[in-house]
């Protein structure tokens, strides 16, 4: 019997047999359940005796499934009956399970038909470790049925990871995300309504152009989309000034410029508003300095479009410049002496051969600034005004005084219907054109020089944003230290004290400041997020670069959708979706934990995407042919060599779990508190001080994080000769955020 | 030497490769090689020999037919799971690992012994000359240094088959001819099974036991050098193995397989090669064609078009009222200048009647 097969029908029937197959009420650690009635009592009772004893009858059936992939005993692989048995058992096991799961709720039947159709049932509650583990079991006994059909040349570890990556990817972004669409389409009282769906979709506060004619704001939509046009498109510029600045101009200082332009990348979104707002609002520094000198008194220009602006090109311009330096730095230096050598001059050799190579990390920069524009919310909530945004617009639609889920809805499928379309064009442009740029043979030569028509106005821009960059955050820094902001500027530690004061206690050191709770909470949730985000974007995007399948766009959009949907939308969805069985997540840590990893997947799937495409595949099928498998080839050949896209991936789901806003207010409890809901609530209760504060140590402990991921990852060694032979061949490889779609 | 040889025959029996609906990359294919042999497969570019190639390894699976190799089908077995390794055109070293990591790759695969994989990668360098490298990065070794830890990578693992797809194409003239005639004498000396692509007729001819033509997804012609060189079955064949002067002529009568072929005013008897009488194509290879200043000799008129000095030998166009003929003539004491008339005559070797 094949080993894997028996590997995980192992695990079903152990988890049929051992483990609670409800939820377990003290939380997914929680071991209480193994010395309180273990194993009749039936909150904790495994899925016999849940049959047996608990009146769960309906549960019966399970074991026949779990009990069917035996009959594969000593068939090879290549008999027909070999997969169809398992694929038997695993469809018909996994089917079974959600059927039940989704017809049988906590008050007995779910459906009205089905409650006049049958006697009335027992209730039952979600699944635990033993329901979702049975699970997995039947979804690898379809795995291994698929691949022993000999789907994807019957690479085992291959089919399993589409299966796994599909599954999960259904649970977490398309059910509750359908949930909330599902709500676009009804009307307050539930009912499916479409003349309640038009009347919303036409609305005048989504689609108005008053700001053309008048004095009134445009609609929610237009002012979205300009944003996040001007964003992109600005980010991405400005991306690739820093990128050429660090890798082409013999910069002296690059050490430094990537130090500071990985600052705004751990900043919590709202942080630079507030910053902002400390320098320019109405009673900002500059503001008053200016009007003291002028003798007006500025208006409130920074609170709209030109705050909000400002803000998000701060906060994503670094995005950009990580995309672009490792596109810039992966250009083969041999087609640019190419191009040299053809009498192209720099600058026609910069225009013709490298900025056209850079066309997939440019769509890619374009794409990533306009999506997270779209998204932020932090800085829209903080700095709006009265320019109305849909991220914004959806969170008031749902905590605000209308309480209209409808119309969360509705804004919800405008803005999916932008970042998707940019999706869509974003790979027109790119085409089927080849962008490999790292092949298995060993690439020498030196990346030209900057043109001197560049070089100058790269440096003045380059220099001018990081002079701006360093002002707002020495306005972070300080405003933690002051008393009270723009009345009282004497110099305290009150705030450190109130938030982060130690003791040392009798039974050892005491965290007594106010903060520490969901100081611990925040790092220990995206600790563990961090790896299983990367970890699961780079394999799919190994499925997604190297393996061709029936399916393939469908399961590349649905890994790519959580990507386009604002945080406000996933925080809501997750409430509904989750908050009742099959699947009750509501209030424990592992919601932030999912939350997260299929928030920030995406940026792992683009890096790994963008990477691996640069990397001839030939390298796959040498180790192949060596007698790997792909398991293998995975871990020793495209692994190392996706070193950059590990540590983008890492860091940025790491600092992405810490700075998120948007989804985290709808998803903390008291027990699961994060720093940035704890912050806003210092915000709303103008406790700027404090919050200031604590946004200071967040940035410090997001510092320290990148700085020892780059130290845990390491350098790609692509033993490239560098121009400055003093320093070590391989440069610092910085992540590497392009892609090629074909 | 600790490296051994597991050599094993390759069969293909019917094998079809498809892409998409409707691209035939490779179409009913039947050949077979024997074990310990070096065979070629030659074609122009698209004719799907780098497909036939990847079939082998298990690269690319089929869309009919079987693969055998040694005594097992491997037809649905991935390319993991065959004892076949390949050297890539780009020779696909891991630019992260040292030229040591990389000899010893598949064989840390197979969990063999720590100190056996070390003795096993540094027999495979010392095998190809490369002992003393294994610290380096792949990327600090010259092509041709490149292209041997290739060879030592797949060498160590002593598979039943090994692959070249187009390893010198990368690599300078002298060094092509040096690094084919290591590959041959280790082909030799271990007695490997290799299946060999080129598009370089004149590599294919020196380094081959048999050679497979192929032409649009199928095979042309299967034979020894010898056998492709002197008697190509078809104008292809013959205008791609070597240079030839294809000229149309005239079977005038066939007696027990002899051809009478009139050739302008020469008459030759030619094997019929199961031809008929009537028009058809006859091959001369150029160093076959002997020009003769004494116009007074028999022979087909011709004046020398142009004469081109190479050291070893002369090469001359020579005008006929047949065409144009491209003549090889190994006396350079006293070449024949341009512009004079010459006699021509054909040797009996190198002359073959092919079809169209």
């Amino acid at each position: 019997m094949n080993r894997t097969v028996l590997l995980w029908l192992t695990i079903g029937l152990v988890s049929f047999l051992i483990l609670p197959w409800y939820v377990i009420e003290d939380g997914f650690w929680g071991l209480e359940w193994l010395v309180d009635g273990y194993p009749l009592d039936p909150d904790y009772g495994p899925a016999w005796s849940q049959i047996m004893t608990g009146g769960k009858v309906w549960l019966s059936p399970i074991p026949l499934f779990l009990l069917l992939p035996f009959a594969t005993w000593g068939r090879p692989k290549t008999d027909p009956l070999y997969s169809r048995i398992l694929l038997i058992s695993g469809m018909g096991g996994l089917g079974y399970i959600l059927l039940q799961a989704f017809t049988i709720g906590i008050a007995g039947w779910e459906f009205l038909v089905l409650e006049s159709l049958f006697d009335p049932i027992d209730r039952q509650y979600g699944m635990g470790y033993g329901g979702l583990l049975v699970s997995a079991a039947f979804l690898f006994m379809i795995t291994q049925g698929v691949a022993a059909r000999g789907v994807i040349n019957g690479d085992v570890f291959v089919v399993s990871s589409i299966g796994l990556i599909s599954a999960i990817v259904v649970m977490f972004i398309f059910f509750p995300v359908s949930r909330i669409l599902i709500s676009a389409l009804q009307d307050n009282e539930g009912l499916y309504s479409v003349v309640a769906f038009t009347s919303k979709i036409s609305h005048y506060k989504i689609w108005g152009l008053g700001c053309l004619t008048s004095n009134v704001g445009c609609g929610a939509a237009w002012n979205s989309l300009f944003l996040a046009i001007t964003v992109g498109l600005t980010t991405t510029a400005l991306g690739l000034v820093f990128a050429l600045l660090a890798t082409r101009s013999g910069f002296k200082h690059r050490k430094l410029l990537r130090a500071l332009t990985v600052l705004p990348i751990i900043t919590p979104p709202f942080v630079i508003g507030l910053s902002l707002i400390l320098l320019f609002g109405v009673s900002g520094v500059v503001t008053q300095f200016v009007g003291d000198l002028i003798g007006v008194t500025p208006g409130r220009w920074l609170y709209g479009m030109p705050g909000i602006l400002l803000a998000q090109l701060l906060a994503f311009t670094p995005i950009a410049f990580l995309v672009m330096i490792g596109v810039v730095e992966g250009i083969s230096p041999s087609m640019e002496e190419a191009a040299q050598t053809l009498r192209a001059d720099r600058w026609r050799t910069f225009t013709t051969v490298s900025l056209p190579l850079m066309r997939p990390g440019l769509a890619n920069a374009f794409l990533l600034g306009f999506i997270e524009s779209m998204a932020d919310f932090g800085n829209p909530l903080v700095l709006g005004g009265d320019y109305d945004v849909l991220s914004t617009e959806i969170f008031f639609a749902i905590v605000g005084a209308q309480n209209d889920q409808g119309m969360a809805g509705v804004l919800a499928l405008v803005l999916l219907g932008f970042t998707l379309s940019a999706f869509f064009i974003q790979r027109r442009w790119l085409g089927k054109k080849s962008y490999t740029t790292v092949t298995g043979k060993g690439d020498s030569g030196f990346h030209s020089a900057l043109p001197n028509r560049l070089k100058w106005p790269i440096y003045g821009i380059a220099g001018s944003w990081t002079a701006f960059t360093i002002v707002i955050y020495c306005m972070i820094m300080f405003g933690g230290f002051v008393e009270v902001w723009g009345l009282d500027h004497s110099l305290t530690f009150k705030h450190y004290i109130t938030a982060f004061s130690v003791d040392f206690g009798e039974h050892g050191i005491l965290w007594e400041g106010s903060a520490w709770n969901s100081f611990w909470t925040t790092i220990t949730i995206a600790t563990i997020a961090a790896p299983l985000t990367a970890g699961l974007g780079l394999l799919t995007a190994y499925v997604l670069v190297r393996q061709k399948f029936r399916g393939h766009d469908i399961f590349e959009f649905g890994t790519m959708l959580s990507f386009a949907i604002p945080g406000t939308i996933i925080g809501v969805s997750y409430i509904l979706a989750f908050n009742v069985p099959p699947i009750e997540l509501t209030g424990t840590g592992a919601i932030l934990v999912l939350c997260f990893i299929f928030r920030n997947m995406p940026v792992g799937v683009r890096a790994g995407v963008a990477a691996m495409s640069q990397l001839d595949k030939s390298l796959d099928e040498a180790s192949l042919t060596l007698g790997a498998n792909s398991f293998y080839t995975f871990r020793k050949v495209v692994l190392p060599l996706l070193r950059p896209a590990i540590l983008a991936a890492l860091v940025y789901s790491f600092v992405r779990a810490m700075t998120a806003i948007s989804a985290v207010i709808f998803l903390v409890s008291a027990e699961y508190d994060m720093a940035t809901s704890y912050i806003i609530g210092r915000v709303e209760n103008n406790d700027y001080g404090l919050a200031i504060a604590y946004c200071s140590i967040l940035i410090l402990v997001m510092l320290s994080a990148v700085s020892i991921f780059q130290f845990l990852v390491g350098d790609r060694r692509l033993g490239r000769r560098s121009q400055s032979p003093a320093k070590s061949p391989a440069q610092q490889s910085p992540p590497n955020t392009e892609e090629k779609f074909a | 030497m600790s490296i051994q040889s597991n050599a094993a025959s390759v069969v293909f029996d019917n094998v079809s490769k498809i892409y998409g609906t409707d691209i035939v990359a490779v179409d009913q294919v039947s050949f077979s090689i024997e074990a310990g042999t070096l065979v070629t497969l030659l074609g122009p570019s698209g004719c799907g020999k780098t497909t036939t190639l990847r079939m082998i390894a298990g690269l690319e699976m089929t869309n009919g037919g079987r693969i055998i190799i040694g005594d097992d089908d491997v037809t649905t077995l991935p390319a993991t799971d065959r004892d076949v390794s390949m050297v890539f055109q780009s020779y696909a070293l891991f630019p992260h690992m040292t030229v040591g990591e990389n000899v010893a790759y598949g064989l840390t695969v197979g969990n063999t012994d720590k100190d056996e994989v070390h003795s096993k990668a540094m027999d495979g360098l010392k095998l190809v000359g490369l002992d003393g490298y294994s610290e380096r990065l792949p990327s600090e070794l010259s092509g041709g240094q490149q292209q041997r830890v290739a060879v030592a990578r797949a060498l160590v693992l002593e598979p039943q088959v090994l692959l070249f797809d187009e390893p010198l194409s990368n690599l300078d003239a002298k060094l092509r001819r040096k690094v084919r005639e290591e590959i041959r004498d280790i082909q030799q000396n271990l007695g490997l099974t290799v299946v060999y692509v080129t598009h370089d007729q004149e590599e294919a001819l020196a380094i081959s036991d048999r050679i497979i033509v192929m032409k649009n997804a199928v095979i042309a012609q299967e034979g020894s050098p010898r056998d492709l060189y002197e008697a190509p079955v078809d104008y292809f064949v013959a205008d791609f193995i070597g240079n030839a002067n294809l000229l149309e002529t005239e079977i005038t009568s066939i007696t027990n397989g002899d051809a009478s072929v009139r050739i302008g005013s020469l008459e030759l008897m030619l094997p019929s090669r199961g031809m008929s009488a009537g028009v058809a194509h006859v091959a001369i290879r150029p160093e076959s064609v002997m020009l003769s200043r004494d116009m007074a000799s028999s022979g087909l008129d011709g004046l020398i078009a142009k004469a081109t000095y190479l050291g070893s030998h002369m090469e001359y166009t020579v005008t006929t009222q047949m065409g144009e003929l491209f003549v090889i003539d190994k006396d350079v004491i006293s070449p024949m200048a341009e512009k004079i008339s010459v006699k021509i005559n054909l040797s009996d070797r190198g002359v073959t009647l092919v079809s169209t």
